[in-house]
């Protein structure tokens, strides 16, 4: 109705400039108009894509760090109900992931030395790290005993405490036979300062933590079976996730490389570094084989096809547009792309691609009478509606408080309308001449149509898939586990194995956030704890655990302890020194003084468990208690839930109940998705059409997943995005069947969707390939679907006797 | 006037050290490794000890005395007779202490690590263990007529921080260790009547070694 009355406008128009201007004029302005109707838009659009290209030369190549992000867990929503949880999670993992530990291991001890002194030595003239702690300093293995020096008269282990309640009197004969062991060391100096000798024992207490190591050339060095084994750790000079610092990374590897060759130890590495920059080299593999592969087949189709650089050229536009327009707008709004969007806007490639088949596909088809515009004009409907199904199933995400999912969403949207709209605005222009390239032999299409005029076919071959379908969704499994997203090596979680059963931590740490209103109850609370976690370490329900009053007692507790040292100075100390001959009477002359946190955090010794102490949070002060491999789960996880001050800080279990969330939040979103769609299908099409178009999405949809399922993937949020993708794409192609006018256009159409298919499978099919769990499954899903739907496509092909 | 003797001491110190150690080079045939393979060869010893604390803490003298019994292989067992009885067994990774019928008291290295460093470092001076010992000290060997006497120098925390010098004494096995503070305080043990047979651990000994 519209385009009619433009072009009676135009006629008339033209009619009245002949009659009123001279030709050479009239040239002139149907230029001008021409220019208005077409080449503004493209212009604008040119300038557009102009200034994108500018804005990411200026996002990437002029930025400092690069726009990539790379952590798995900046995808994720943050903790809304506990920021307390949050915060204190942040504190923990930015000095966990900022860690790394070597561990050297030979048989020769004084070669592991040398091997270690040369490793260290270089190992901190890389930029990858700010702080190697290899030897440790006279002053570092000092640094207990002139932290506690000064408090000595107030610091009493658990073990001395309960003695010294009990009896005494026993100390003095543990003093007399500790003064005659020549094992026990006793100097002059020792007696004189602390003659009941509690320093020593208290000092012990507290370093039995560390006894996988003892120092040898100031090294801590452990011996296990035949081997010695040496541990160096070292502090990142960045994020461990900056993909800048992770490339220096093969400086170190070859360090590390000379050094076993060398000195002919084995070096063992772990820490978050390693994870990460595998991560990203995988990612990096992934986006660079999607990418390339899929760009690889869409040139080959094309000029298999088309035999000609014209579409080539359009062809690499849109998709370049795309890309170019979706990683713009990304880094814009997010300030990052995550390499997981960039994995997977690699794959846009092959969907963005569907819009220019279609117009190259009429071009190719339609020689004699080419018109750019009228081409533009047959296909219009049907690609944008093709968008707009696509767009509904995105914009759904868009709304989830979901960093990942609004990302992807946000760059599938973008990258999509910038495909449409390059093939809208600039293909009519630049597409101008007719293919002089003879279309291609489509007598298989033809036969394969022909095929869907059989009414059994019709009914059978969709009901049939259904129906398999459905038999092998009943086996459907679901994974909402966070190790779906990261691609763990082998060889890298054995080291990490290996390092932790040499150092003595235990393959498990569970961390317990504590709070309390001031630093003095949460170290009493800590206190009390870590008596439980005491007795559970000797029963065995638990290896090992850390709490900082560990370090720090509380200052009720170091005046308990006061007063215990003090009487036994009153009480004994004419006894003792009656036994040993003291020339000088035993006198008590220490004050109290509390020693406090921040004695302990300024000290060294706070640099490998410091971070527990989180000070406060909020009103509170709060602290992290790490366990270490729990044996008795159901106890202990009973026993802290009775802890009201007390919350488990899993951020695995977290992440785990977030998928589990928005895997609901996305299948509700796919319902809405469908249903939106049905709805403007019936308001376009009337309802008997609109079901045959939006059967074969469904069902691709249906056996994509229960292909997934047999394939024993467990099925996660990213098989429910698959399904997404699929409608939007699955939908295209029964759109284009639906659209076309003529019988004879059928062929014509399912040689482009037949293209467009092909690409996107490509893609698609390149995503299964992930070392990734989750995109593996993405692609298995994607690939099934997408054929699918290719197959039942002309299911929504109108039939002879109704077009006529 | 102190500083002059000062001086006068820190020269004498200074001589007697070139002395020694021109001593040293010389005349001793004895090097380090043969006085570890002497020190090997037997691999069980027996005696007595007498030790003796000297600290400026006390009025007199701590003075002890036992029997002893070192074994390469095992460890070392140090029963102390006077003034008080008590059994010490110190083995690769325990420490026993036993006083009269008491149930002996175990302390495993890795529960108690700073008591074992003491305990170690105690044996590795007994056996002559070099490699161990010149880890943490420096090593002077000086040798006349069969008589040998080993200087140790700790080189490092907490060893410099407590002992100024450690001297072991021996002619063909250990004689003596004498342990020196830096504030003078000494500890000196002297082994007599050593012998090596049987060269094979009793039942009863290799018991001892069981807990």
């Amino acid at each position: 109705m519209f385009s009619t009355s433009k072009r009676f406008f135009r006629n008339r128009y033209k009619i009245t400039c002949d009659k009123l201007f001279p030709k050479s004029l009239k040239l002139l302005v149907i230029l001008k108009t021409k220019s208005q109707v077409i080449l503004k838009p493209i212009l604008i659009w040119a300038i557009f894509i102009l200034f994108c290209s500018v804005l990411l030369v200026q996002q990437t190549l002029l930025q400092d760090k690069s726009p990539i992000e790379t952590n798995i867990l900046a995808l994720l929503p943050e903790n809304q109900q506990d920021p307390l949880a949050q915060q204190a999670f942040n504190q923990i993992a930015n000095n966990i992931n900022n860690r790394v530990v070597f561990l050297l291991q030979g048989k020769n001890r004084d070669t592991l030395v040398q091997a270690a002194d040369h490793f260290s030595e270089n190992l901190i003239k890389l930029p990858l790290f700010n702080e190697v702690e290899a030897q440790i300093s006279e002053a570092d293995q000092q640094a207990w005993a002139s932290l506690y020096f000064p408090y000595r008269a107030q610091l009493l282990s658990e073990k001395t405490k309960s003695q010294l309640q009990k009896s005494a009197a026993s100390r003095v004969l543990h003093v007399v036979r500790q003064v005659y062991s020549p094992f026990a060391g006793v100097s002059g100096g020792e007696l004189k300062s602390d003659p009941f000798l509690l320093f020593r024992d208290y000092l012990s207490s507290r370093n039995s933590s560390n006894s996988h190591f003892s120092l040898y050339q100031n090294y801590l060095l452990s011996s296990v079976g035949d081997d010695f084994y040496i541990v160096i750790q070292a502090s990142l000079a960045g994020d461990a996730y900056d993909t800048q610092l992770q490339q220096q990374l093969p400086q170190l590897l070859a360090l590390e490389a000379s050094v076993e060759q060398v000195f002919h130890v084995k070096l063992l590495h772990t820490g978050t570094l390693f994870y990460a920059t595998y991560g990203t080299e995988s990612a990096k593999g992934e986006i660079g084989t999607i990418g390339i592969g899929s760009l690889i087949g869409v040139l080959l189709l094309l000029l298999l096809v088309y035999r000609s650089s014209l579409p080539l050229l359009l062809a690499l536009l849109s998709i370049g547009c795309g890309l170019l327009v979706a990683f713009v707008v990304t880094v814009l709004v997010f300030g990052k792309v995550h390499l997981f969007s960039l994995v997977f806007g690699a794959s846009l490639i092959g969907v963005s691609i569907d819009y220019a088949f279609h117009y190259l596909t009429e071009r190719l088809m339609h020689q004699g009478e080419w018109d750019a515009k009228r081409a533009l004009k047959k296909i219009f409907n049907a690609i944008t509606l093709g968008l707009v199904t696509s767009l509904i199933g995105y914009l759904g995400l868009l709304i989830a408080p979901f960093p990942g999912l609004q990302q992807l969403s946000l760059f599938s949207i973008v990258g999509l309308s910038s495909a449409y709209l390059t093939v809208v605005l600039c293909y009519p222009m630049l597409a101008k001449s007719p293919s002089k390239t003879s279309p291609p032999n489509l007598m298989m299409l033809h036969r394969w149509l022909q095929l869907w005029q059989n009414k059994t076919l019709r009914f059978i071959l969709p009901s049939g898939l259904m129906v398999v379908a459905l038999l092998g969704l009943t086996q459907i499994q679901f994974d909402d586990d966070i190790r779906q997203l990261q691609a763990m090596p082998e060889a890298l979680k054995a080291q990490e194995q290996k390092i932790k059963e040499v150092t003595g931590v235990g393959q498990q740490q569970t961390l317990l956030l504590v709070k309390a209103p001031s630093d003095e109850l949460l170290l009493q609370r800590l206190e009390q704890l870590s008596r439980q976690f005491e007795q559970w370490e000797v029963s065995g329900e638990i290896k090992s655990f850390q709490a900082i009053s560990q370090f720090i007692p509380s200052i009720k507790s170091q005046q308990q302890s006061y007063a215990l040292i003090k009487s036994l100075y009153e009480h004994q100390g004419e006894t003792l020194s009656k036994k040993l001959n003291f020339s000088e009477q035993i006198v008590f002359n220490h004050s109290f003084s509390p020693l406090l946190i921040e004695h302990y955090l300024s000290s060294a010794v706070a640099k490998p468990l410091g971070f527990l102490w989180l000070g406060s949070i909020g009103q509170q002060s709060a602290s992290v208690v790490i366990i270490n491999d729990i044996k008795n789960t159901a106890l202990i996880e009973n026993y802290l839930q009775q802890q009201k001050a007390v919350s488990v800080l899993d951020k695995g279990a977290e992440i785990s109940s977030i998928f589990a969330h928005y895997r609901l939040f996305i299948s509700e979103m796919l319902a809405a998705a469908y249903f939106a769609i049905a709805l403007l299908l019936i308001w376009r099409y009337g309802f008997k059409l609109a079901f045959k178009i939006l059967t074969p999405p469904f069902i691709a949809g249906v056996v994509a997943l229960a292909i997934t399922v047999v394939f024993a993937i467990p099925i996660t949020i990213f098989n429910l995005l698959a399904l997404l993708l699929v409608l939007g794409i699955g939908i295209d192609y029964t759109l284009f069947f639906a659209e076309q006018k003529q019988k004879s256009e059928s062929a014509n159409t399912l040689l482009a969707i037949t293209l467009s298919a092909i690409t996107t499978v490509l893609s698609f099919g390149l995503l299964a390939l992930s070392e990734t769990q989750a995109i593996h499954g993405f692609g298995v899903t994607v690939f099934t679907g997408i054929v699918v739907a290719w197959l039942l496509a002309p299911l929504a092909m109108q039939r002879e006797h109704q077009i006529k | 006037m102190l500083k002059s003797k000062e001086l006068q001491n820190n020269v004498f110190k200074k001589i007697a050290f070139i002395l020694l150690f021109s001593f040293s080079c010389s005349l001793s045939a004895l090097t380090l490794e043969q006085l570890q393979q002497k020190l090997m060869t037997d691999q069980l010893l027996r005696g007595d000890f007498s030790q003796s604390k000297t600290l400026q803490i006390f009025e007199h003298p701590l003075l002890s005395s036992g029997t002893f019994l070192l074994s390469h292989q095992q460890g070392l067992v140090w029963k102390q007779a006077s003034p008080f009885p008590v059994a010490l067994v110190l083995a690769k990774d325990k420490l026993s202490q036993q006083f009269l019928d008491q149930a002996p008291d175990v302390i495993e290295a890795k529960d108690n690590p700073m008591v074992f460093y003491f305990s170690h470092l105690f044996l590795s001076l007994f056996k002559g263990d070099m490699n161990a010992l010149k880890a943490q000290f420096e090593l002077t060997l000086i040798e006349v007529k069969g008589h040998w006497v080993l200087l140790l120098k700790p080189k490092s925390a907490p060893l410099n921080k407590v002992f100024s010098k450690i001297e072991i004494k021996g002619n063909k096995q250990i004689q003596g260790l004498n342990l020196v503070e830096l504030n003078g305080d000494a500890t000196t043990i002297t082994f007599t009547n050593i012998s090596t047979q049987p060269a094979q651990l009793t039942e009863q000994e290799k018991d001892v070694f069981n807990f």
